[in-house]
């Protein structure tokens, strides 16, 4: 036996109460450090057993009933204080898995929506500077007078050809 | 109607509220899942039986989370309180015992949560005896056992401090394993916990708790 499997044999033999097999027995009775622990181990598990706890008060049952009466007395518990109860005792349901599954859930309806939001939208037009734009109608201009040239060169040939 | 039998009952207690409740009816051939879902029903008179049988239990185990008697009582009667308001909700696939550690476990940890500021800075009346051990102070003392006492007052403060200071799960197992005699079966249905983690969650709470109580052990 290895001091690893020895070690879950101590485990066992914590939680469970399950006695020490011969194998673990012998490795013991071999090596120190997996005796050591087993014997701390041992120790701290009756060292625990002198926490111990008062017995309940004299009044302790009289309270209870009173509070008892009392509750009785009240409306029972609603729809959501029974969802509540029912999530955080019954369930076998983690609160916080839950919590983690809802936040998932809001992140990918969010984030598919906004994508396709974003997606619907038309492409903005792209901005350009004051020098880009005074060369673009420079340059529309420039093609505005070689149209209105070519035009006047039109207009004196004909007239030169009616004369 | 429920109202009716425990206005009736006054909730006397077990035996009494057994007799007042249901005349005939024998209490003890029906198991604690059985009686519970009577008081779901509306039968309240079996509910003395269940807290006959586990405010002992409760109590302690409300103790070693709060470490003092009187919140202990006041959080092990707000157990049964929430117990009786969520019986509609009870289900009996789950152990009853199962149920009322889950309910108490919740309390307890919200109690631990909302006073973990005001249990470090707690004040100590040399008159007053300690809520949590009922012993007085260390003062000078004629006895002859007074060394022996101090000890043992160090040591137990050194296991309620190191137990305590266990992360949440840990420290809520430990204290049903070792204390309430659960076995880790129960335990994981307590915490919701699969078997492996729960065993695993304990052995790594008493491997802390064995490093950090070796000079007292």
């Amino acid at each position: 036996m290895t001091c690893p499997e020895m070690n879950k044999n101590v485990a066992e033999l914590l939680l469970e109460s399950r006695p020490l097999s011969d194998e673990a027995r012998k490795h013991i009775a071999e090596c120190t450090g997996c005796a050591a622990e087993l014997a701390a181990m041992q120790s701290t598990w009756k060292l625990l057993d002198e926490w111990q706890a008062p017995e309940p008060s004299a009044f302790f049952d009289a309270k209870l009933y009173a509070r008892l009466r009392t509750e009785q007395a009240t409306a029972p518990a609603n729809f959501f204080e029974r969802a509540k109860a029912w999530l955080l005792y019954s369930s076998k349901l983690q609160v916080r898995q839950l919590a983690a599954g809802a936040l998932a859930t809001v992140l990918v309806i969010g984030g598919g929506t906004f994508a396709l939001l974003d997606f619907q939208q038309p492409a903005p037009v792209p901005q350009t500077s004051a020098t880009v734009g005074d060369l673009q109608s420079y340059d529309g201009n420039a093609q505005l007078f070689q149209q209105l040239n070519a035009l006047d060169g039109d207009e004196d040939n004909a007239t030169g050809a009616s004369n | 109607m429920g109202t009716v039998a425990i206005a009736q009952n006054g909730f006397q207690g077990a035996q009494q509220s057994a007799a007042f409740g249901s005349p005939g009816f024998d209490w003890t051939q029906l198991s604690d899942a059985d009686i519970m879902l009577r008081v779901r029903e509306g039968d309240d008179s079996g509910f003395s039986i269940l807290i006959e049988k586990y405010r002992k239990q409760i109590v302690h185990f409300m103790f070693r989370m709060s470490r003092n008697q009187a919140v202990a009582e006041e959080l092990a009667q707000e157990v049964f309180l929430r117990v009786y308001r969520s019986r509609q909700t009870y289900r009996a696939e789950a152990k009853f015992s199962t149920w009322l550690y889950r309910i108490a476990t919740n309390l307890g940890v919200n109690h631990a949560r909302d006073t973990k500021y005001e249990r470090t800075a707690q004040n100590v009346y040399l008159d007053q005896p300690d809520p949590e051990t009922g012993t007085s102070p260390d003062v000078a003392d004629s006895k002859p056992s007074v060394e022996q006492d101090l000890v043992r007052d160090e040591r137990m403060r050194a296991i309620r401090k190191h137990v305590m200071a266990l992360p949440e799960r840990q420290r809520t197992a430990v204290l049903m394993h070792k204390y309430q005699e659960m076995d880790y079966k129960e335990i994981g249905e307590v915490l919701k916990l699969s078997e492996s983690a729960t065993k695993s969650l304990l052995f790594r709470a008493y491997q802390t708790l064995r490093e950090n109580l070796k000079d007292f052990a």
